[in-house]
């Protein structure tokens, strides 16, 4: 796998360092295990390894852990790693993390699937009709290039600072990418395709559904994973500028109060969320493009 | 007339916001109508403020991501040929790929203060993903036999380098430099409206906050403007840069 | 002798499963200064991995490869290599990809020696177009052209004709004969086509199944110059199509199903 994790044809078969299952990089100097060792070694064996070949993160972590520890950067401004850790914990315990996390992620989660849905269906009656194209077109021409931080006030000002307005927000940000990618992939949908659809006898919607979607499903994915990383900035941004809750405004809140321990805490709660979602994408676009050939 | 037909749909929009707004449909405070917002916008144009504001957001975005580009190029290149660097940078990038950046501006705030520093800091970083990201690819993905053919013909490592590898990567490089762009701008415009005394972001939070809703749409529209000006100047040096490439991806 | 291929073997690891992949055992081969021979053989039974090793791209296992009676390090300007996929530089013209090899001479005369050699190969005026311009068989031809222009001892060849339809394939047969009798070279050529391999070799090496080595070597008795059409109805050419065929295909249904 590339760094990225995304599925991309690999034309120079080397095994990547980052491959999931792929051979140590130096696989040849390996001696040569049992052929099947125990399920329970080989995940252990696996762990390890993928451990070990996160070895550079582990050294940012003690980079972290031993620059205020020595005293080269004050502890207030930059408390350690094991402290921070620490502090996640004491948030959770007395419950305050958990409420800002879950309203994050429900708007998030919330504007994504809006974002999605509505993408997808709107690309496909681009692609499949002159007028509707003809509208939304130059609409999207002219809007995509946006940068999309400037919809937080006129958002603000339209739908207020509540969730409504952020999932407004989120679901702007994903809609945008999610419908050009799923309009140009339904466009390059193979026209061979879809006459042997036709020709076994499919009804347009089952075209769409058995044929045409899962064509397309390599772009509308590209599509989403821009809409993704866009809505995610978008979402914390917004946060910290208005609001009273999520993991956006608590950073803020922390750090305009001088409790920077704290805006530690959820800044690396934050990162692990964004790493989750991505790891979520991934494992359904690996999912959803198994029949994908990688080396073609 | 072409343009007219064109961007019919837009053209309608914009006349139906004018007229709401002027018939008090909508809230005429909250919607002024479009042409109000226009002449604003040449007025304040007029005055120079708006170019100030701009050129103060432009130095930190233009900074952050032309060292995003300097420093991810060669990195990203150097990570697809050799192991030992994409060993070290590659677990880096896929944690760090999805992490939301600005979630980090109070480190950059605490480490470089309120001024251009930390505004810099911030766009780099957020650009610098992309770029490597696809300049990785990019080289990862030029073809073993180009690379072969150059071989045959006695170029060194150093010539391939230049003359297949950057050639045939280019393309992708160029999507991570329009990955980066688009970051960037959201960006810096963010910071600038978490943290700043000025530039396009400040303006236009500003406004919001004081409830000059025409500034704020006139913010707004120039930073809409700014981004498609951009985005243009990347595609056109793209198309410049890759004319051979136009319709390979179809061939 | 100009190319010698003592013991060579090549293993690959399987990426996926973790086992080695036996692609070549044994091979020994060596073809004359200036013959050609084609290398026969069943899809996946090692041709290209061979001729990879040859051309020095790939490390052999097992076994050397010498050229000149020196032992085989990695590409060198002595053996020129065309790709059935042709592998023509995209962001370059004609032009550019045939004076991509060229090394002697200012821009002026490597410019006039590029244009002479698109010329040979029939494509004259097309020095400005891109390759996405050119049809499959005029890919080809500039693949040629770029691998001819410098002029390497050895051509080394992996289905080149392989993507092309019948009647480009066969002009481009004859094509080659024409510039192989002009110029003579010591050609390695690698086709899975019985027809293609009588025509043109001076020698036919038939390879087994996976792993691959030298099942039989074959001397065409053919004279020189050949004329494409008058091989296809003589009757000596058609019994040695049949014996090798029998020959090939024990090999194909060795290898299961493909
Ligand atoms: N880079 C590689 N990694 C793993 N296996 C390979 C690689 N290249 C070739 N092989 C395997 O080696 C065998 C021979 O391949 P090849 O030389 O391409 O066959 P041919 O050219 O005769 O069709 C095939 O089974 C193929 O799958
Ligand atoms: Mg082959």
């Amino acid at each position: 796998m590339s760094p990225d994790g995304a599925k991309r044809p690999n034309r120079n078969p080397r095994p990547s360092t980052f491959r999931r299952d792929g051979e140590s990089p130096d696989g040849a100097k390996r001696p040569n295990r049992d052929p099947r060792p125990s399920t329970f070694r080989r995940h252990g064996l696996r762990a390890l390894k993928a451990l070990a070949r996160g070895y550079s993160l582990g050294l940012l972590l003690l980079l972290w852990e031993f620059v205020p520890r020595m005293g080269l950067v004050a502890a207030d401004i930059l408390p350690p790693f094991s402290t921070t850790i620490r502090n996640v914990g004491t948030l959770i315990m007395e419950g305050e993390l958990q409420r800002h996390v879950a309203l994050s992620l429900v708007r998030q989660t919330a504007g994504l699937v809006l974002g999605v849905v509505g993408g997808v269906t709107l690309g496909v009656f681009m692609a499949w009709s002159r007028g509707v194209r003809a509208f939304f077109e130059p609409l999207l021409m002219l809007t995509n290039p946006i940068p999309k931080a400037a919809l937080i006030p006129l958002f603000m000002l339209w739908f207020g600072i509540g969730t409504f307005s952020k999932v407004m927000l989120i679901f702007v940000g994903t809609i945008i990418p999610v419908v050009i990618s799923s309009f140009h992939a339904v466009a390059d949908v193979s026209r061979n395709h879809l006459w042997s659809a036709r020709a076994m006898g499919d009804g347009t919607t089952r075209m769409l559904l058995r044929v045409v979607l899962p064509a397309a499903s390599p772009q509308v994915l590209t599509g989403i994973r821009l809409g993704l990383i866009v809505s995610l900035i978008v979402l914390v941004g917004s946060e910290m500028l208005a609001g009273r809750e999520g993991l956006g405004w608590f950073i803020a809140y922390t750090m305009e109060t001088g409790a920077y321990d704290l805006t530690y805490a959820s800044m690396l709660t934050i990162a692990v969320i964004g790493f989750c979602y991505d790891r979520l994408y991934l494992a359904l676009m690996h999912r959803l493009l198994a029949w994908k050939e990688e080396g073609a | 007339m072409r343009l007219l037909t064109r961007y019919g749909s837009v053209l309608l929009l914009a006349a139906l916001w004018e007229a709401a707004a002027r018939l008090g449909i909508f809230n005429r405070v909250l919607f002024p109508p479009a042409t109000v917002i226009l002449v604003r916008l040449g007025s304040m144009l007029w005055e120079g403020v708006l170019v100030q504001e701009a050129g103060q957001s432009l130095l930190r975005m233009g900074t952050g991501f032309a060292l995003a580009l300097a420093v991810g190029i060669p990195l990203g290149m150097l990570m697809a040929r050799s192991r030992k660097v994409e060993g070290f940078f590659a677990p880096i990038f896929a944690f760090g790929f999805p992490v939301p950046k600005i979630g980090l501006i109070p480190i950059f705030l605490l480490f470089l203060g309120l001024g251009h520093g930390s505004k810099i800091a911030l766009v780099f970083l957020d650009a610098l993903f992309p770029v490597v990201l696809n300049a990785f690819h990019g080289v990862r993905l030029v073809e073993r036999q180009f690379i072969w053919s150059a071989r045959a013909m006695g170029d060194s490592e150093a010539a391939i380098l230049r003359r297949v590898v950057w050639p045939a990567a280019l393309p992708h490089i160029f999507t991570g430099i329009r990955l980066g762009l688009i970051v960037s701008l959201i960006v810096v415009f963010l910071s600038e409206m978490v943290s700043a005394g000025s530039g396009l972001g400040h303006v236009m939070i500003i406004s919001a906050r004081n409830f000059k809703i025409v500034d704020m749409y006139t913010a707004i529209l120039s930073i809409g403007l700014l981004g498609a000006l951009l985005d243009r100047a990347v595609l056109a040096a793209r198309a410049q840069a890759l004319q051979w490439y136009e319709g390979e991806a179809a061939a | 002798m100009k190319i010698v291929a003592r013991d060579v073997s090549k293993a690959f690891r399987d990426p996926r499963r973790s086992v080695e992949v036996s692609a070549l055992e044994a091979m020994s081969l060596s073809v004359r200064d200036r013959e050609f021979v084609s290398i026969l053989g069943p899809s996946g039974c090692g041709k290209s991995t061979f001729l990879y090793i040859v051309a020095g791209f790939i490390q052999a296992s097992g076994g050397e490869v010498l050229v000149d009676g020196r032992p085989v390090t990695g590409p060198g300007r002595d053996r020129g290599i065309v790709f059935q996929e042709y592998a023509l530089f995209p962001w370059q013209t004609v032009l550019g990809n045939v004076m991509y090899g060229l090394r002697e001479g200012d821009a002026r005369e490597r410019e006039a020696r590029a244009r002479e050699f698109i010329t040979k190969v029939g494509l004259g005026g097309f020095e400005r177009h891109y390759p996405r311009e050119l049809s499959g068989g005029m890919k080809q031809r500039v693949a040629l052209a770029r691998t001819l222009a410098y002029d390497p001892d050895i051509l080394l060849m992996d289905e080149p004709f392989g993507a092309l339809d019948t009647q480009t394939r066969l002009l481009m047969q004859e094509e080659l004969l024409r510039i192989w009798e002009a110029n003579q070279k010591t050609i390695l050529f690698v086709t899975h086509s019985v027809d293609e391999a009588v025509v043109l070799s001076d020698r036919i090496v038939v390879m087994t199944a996976r792993p691959g080595t030298v099942k039989k070597s074959v001397e065409v008795p053919f004279g020189r110059p050949r004329v494409v059409e008058d091989l296809m109805h003589d009757v000596a050419a058609m019994d040695l199509r049949t014996d090798l065929w029998h020959l090939v295909k024990a090999e194909v249904l060795k290898g299961g199903p493909r």
